[in-house]
């Protein structure tokens, strides 16, 4: 068994921030709770309740639900 | 972030893809992070009941997390880790690539909007790989527990015994 995962990359300034999908959700999304699904955000809320009663009423499953950090946000240790 | 501009290199974090499994199946894919310096598999209330489990009042906690402290409730969950194909942005549900194994869960019992969803710490995580990490390649490396002794075989070098703190 060996599977190597890339790491999650939070641009912290202009100079560092790249290009690509990733870049634009975290620039759309900052700050929001998000529900990846197929390269897309299916749905974005401001907490994780929020968004799972969101996809629960749209009847969508199966995404990644996933945390966008703001971009004025301190950096977190751990859980912060 | 605000005074950060001198910082050119981006903050990397460690994340995999993982799902749980209590009385029914998770309905998401959660992105958990790889956290070496936390003690135990932590998650989110919310997961507790998408998944149909009520954590255990008598197998209860408290950790100082973010500056506050919180209650934490274990329970005993499936853990499924997809492989990198399932990848963050896909989505999908593909049990059959997961690596999957039994572990005791510790949920917060309040906490609106964790940053994480799911935290992969040492006891249920660490426990049952071997996880390696680098910065260079931007990348961690799961594979199986035994590797680390296949790879470094001599154990790690023994220190002096502690001196005694006191005669009985």
């Amino acid at each position: 068994m060996l599977w190597l995962e890339g790491m999650w990359r939070r641009p912290v300034s202009d100079k560092a921030r790249p290009d690509g999908g990733l870049a634009r959700i975290q620039r759309e999304y900052a700050g929001s709770w998000v529900a990846l699904k197929n390269g897309e955000v299916v749905d974005a809320r401001r907490t994780p309740y929020e968004l799972v009663a969101a996809l629960h009423e749209r009847d969508i499953t199966d995404t990644t639900i996933v945390r966008i950090p703001g971009e004025q946000e301190a950096e977190l240790i751990g859980l912060g | 972030m605000e005074g950060h501009d001198f910082l050119v290199k981006p903050l990397l974090r460690p994340v995999v893809v993982a799902r749980l499994i209590g009385t029914r199946t998770g309905s998401h894919n959660l992105a958990g992070l790889v956290d070496s310096g936390a003690d135990h598999v932590l998650a989110a209330p919310w997961v507790a009941q998408d998944i149909g489990v009520t954590p255990d009042p008598n197998r209860e906690i408290r950790l100082k997390i973010g500056g506050s402290l919180r209650w934490v409730r274990f329970a005993d969950v499936t853990v499924q880790l997809f492989p990198p194909e399932v990848g963050l942005f896909e989505g999908g549900y593909q049990p059959e690539l997961a690596h999957e194994w039994q572990a005791q869960v510790g949920f917060f019992t309040e906490w609106d909007s964790p940053p994480w969803n799911l935290v992969f710490g040492q006891v249920g995580f660490f426990d049952q790989l071997t996880v390696t990490f680098n910065r260079d390649s931007q990348a961690l490396a799961i594979t199986h527990l035994a590797d680390f002794d296949e790879r470094f075989p001599m154990g790690p070098a023994a220190g002096p015994p502690p001196a005694p703190r006191f005669r009985p």
